[in-house]
């Protein structure tokens, strides 16, 4: 008769107070477990979503104001491409993707178009600098050749323009904004003249009611070359990472390139920021709900025992049992029930998220092993800590009182 | 001397004041004593009983078992002191409800030298000597007052402890079963030689005692077997 044994039978036997005490934590780990799986795809979702707002950093000459970013002007001020290179460089975290261009507004015959260079994926991803960073891999992402026909939202003026990218783009080919290619008569795999240079149309874009509908787009370097602006561009713009952002973000790219201005496309990056936070505390919320309900019921759980086993205490004391050997009792059974909360709230938890997620938030959700460890390590926590001082108190109870009544 | 207490007191604190309990208490025991303790309800008898076991810690005083100083503030070592030397036997049994009768003995037995068979030995034979050896396997609402007065007596001669500290062993019991439990504690007392300290108000149960003490307001008096019939 070891004193687990005992712990056991005395769990056993009072088997009501034992599923009571286990309701409380278990429901709170399980309730614990369904958030967080859900809010970990959810934020995967929101980040996909939120990524496809497109860039929220814009680097532009620091005579520039967004205006020209927008219209394109034959003298809109440009500076160095050196400052691509510099941001790669720099190796700073939070920068997921950027593109730079330089765009001019152009005749061709009579009609006036704005020719934009762009850095092509596969011309960004050659550069050595930027594959030694690990960015042109994963997270340069200068990429969408078929603009997505979501998010035509008002806050998303540019967001066609910004996913405007290329996998290659070779020297004597061109993409053609829809109603640029309406105006200028022309279509795919024809030729066209641009300042003096012949290219073939690879592609005419899909319309998409923005600016870029009258842009053609070329090879960034060609287009330097034609323009004669030399190695300058007119604007880089940055998919930067929310947190990151609200980390401080611009302020080290300020440091990096001294001579820009640079710029958030403010309600693009408010809304990312505004989303991301609001998910981190409403888990926060419900953390701090459950670990203090939890922690009091547990608490009150092994109160209330204590009280109805002074009698026992009072018995094991009698037969030679120290204070010590009552706190290990008291403190074995939170340890049980911190365990069994944990592991059956935490398949609970992942049923209820596998179920609930398609239903609530219309996402299917994964289980996730790793919370296992979580829910467990939490648990018996929650447990030992609202069985601390109960469990104190039994080891004060002086076996006198308890053993004159029946 | 085998127990010796000197100039003990105990004071309850309480809201509605302070109680003494017991006061300037001396008092030595020989072994193989059987000391009965008489006394008016709330003279302390129960308070003396019980810091003689060590689970009251007295205000003031002293104690000696064996010749060694009992240190009276260290709580694992007057538990283990519990363990090794005494055994309880209480009014109210004192048994866990949820334990069966045999499970009550291996209880007192855990952390001791024998191993697990051997304490399973060692309950069998100690319900064989209280004669309920078909009711081993019995919770404590399953037996009788008599039974379960018995298993506690079982399982406070456990550990062949020294002696025994009983308070009213017979108060639940009716005359006839009372007098069985004190006949099965002279045997203890006269077979294995346990010193026994018993409080009682049965003067039938106190004439048992081969020495009787009665206490007056937390104090004792001491008395011998031709004044007690008074
Ligand atoms: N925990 C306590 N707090 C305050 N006073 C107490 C406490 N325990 C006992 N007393 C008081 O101490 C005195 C002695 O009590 P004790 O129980 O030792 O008497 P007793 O001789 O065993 O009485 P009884 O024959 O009724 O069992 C009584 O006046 C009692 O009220
Ligand atoms: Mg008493």
């Amino acid at each position: 008769m070891t004193l687990f044994d005992l712990v056991k039978k005395e769990l056993w036997y009072r088997k009501s107070q034992l599923i009571s005490g286990l309701l409380a934590i278990t429901l709170g780990i399980a309730v614990i477990v369904a958030i967080r799986s859900i809010s970990v795809v959810s934020e995967k979702a929101v980040a996909v979503k939120l990524d496809n707002l497109g860039a929220n950093i814009l680097v532009l000459p620091l005579t520039a104001n967004i205006d020209d970013y927008y219209t394109a002007d034959i003298d809109a001020p440009t500076f160095s491409e050196a400052a691509v290179g510099k941001i790669m460089s720099s190796t700073l975290p939070g920068i997921d993707n950027m593109s730079p261009k330089l765009s001019r507004r152009i005749k061709i015959g009579k009609e006036l178009v704005v020719l934009t260079g762009i850095l092509p994926k596969s011309e960004i991803a050659s550069k050595p600098l930027w594959q030694k960073t690990g960015l042109s891999g994963k997270a340069l992402k200068v990429s969408c050749a078929a603009p997505k026909e979501e998010n035509k939202g008002s806050i998303l003026k540019d967001d066609k323009l910004q996913r405007r990218s290329v996998d290659t783009l070779s020297d004597n080919h061109c993409l053609i904004g829809f109603s640029a290619a309406k105006r200028l008569n022309r279509n795919e795999n024809e030729s066209i003249v641009i300042e003096n240079k012949s290219f073939l149309i690879s592609k005419i874009l899909p319309e998409t009611g923005t600016v870029d509908d009258d842009r053609i787009f070329a090879n960034l370097h060609l287009v330097q070359q034609l323009l004669g602006t030399g190695a300058q561009i007119n604007s880089i713009e940055i998919m930067g990472c929310c947190n990151e952002i609200s980390d401080g973000l611009l302020t080290k790219l300020r440091n990096v390139l001294p001579d820009t201005r640079i710029t958030t496309i403010g309600q693009i990056v408010s809304t990312q920021i505004e989303t991301n936070q609001m998910i981190k505390k409403m888990m926060y919320a419900f953390l701090l709900i459950i670990l203090v309900v939890g922690g009091v019921s547990i608490g009150n759980f092994i109160w209330a025992n204590v009280n109805e086993r002074k009698k026992e205490i009072g018995i094991l004391r009698l037969i030679g049992y120290g204070k010590k050997h009552i706190y290990q009792i008291m403190l074995a059974k939170s340890l049980i029930l911190g365990l069994i909360g944990g592991v059956v709230g935490y398949f609970l938890g992942t049923l209820a998220a596998l179920w609930l997620g398609p239903m609530v938030v219309g996402i299917s959700v994964p289980a996730i092993p790793s919370l296992l460890l979580m829910s467990v390590t939490l648990s018996v926590a929650i447990a030992l800590a609202g069985a601390v001082v109960p469990s104190w108190l039994a080891g004060k109870i002086e076996p006198f009182v308890n053993l004159q009544d029946q | 001397m085998f127990l010796a207490i000197k100039d003990i007191t105990k004071i309850y604190q309480h809201k509605d004041g302070a109680v003494k309990a017991l006061n300037n208490v001396t008092l030595q025991v020989s072994k193989g004593d059987f000391v009965t303790i008489t006394g008016a309800s709330g003279s302390g008898k129960t308070t003396l009983l019980l810091t003689l076991g060590g689970l009251i810690q007295p205000t003031a005083g002293s104690m000696h078992f064996e010749g060694r100083s009992i240190n009276l503030k260290n709580d694992s070592d007057l538990a283990k002191h519990r363990k090794l030397h005494i055994g309880f036997v209480m009014q109210h049994f004192a048994l866990v409800p949820y334990l069966t009768a045999s499970e009550n003995i291996l209880l007192a037995l855990n952390n001791s030298e024998l191993n697990r068979q051997e304490q399973q030995l060692r309950s069998k034979e100690l319900m064989h000597l209280v004669s309920l050896d078909h009711r081993q396997q019995h919770y404590p609402r399953q037996l009788s007052a008599g039974q379960q007065q018995r298993v506690a007596i079982a399982r406070a001669l456990a550990n062949n402890p020294a002696m025994i500290l009983a308070d009213e062993p017979t108060g639940n019991l009716d005359p006839v079963l009372a007098m069985e439990i004190m006949d099965t504690l002279r045997e203890v007392n006269r077979t294995y030689g346990a010193t026994i300290i018993m409080v009682t108000h049965s003067t039938e149960a106190a004439a048992y005692g081969t020495r009787r003490l009665q206490m007056e307001r937390g104090s004792v008096a001491y008395s011998d077997s031709q004044s007690e019939s008074l």
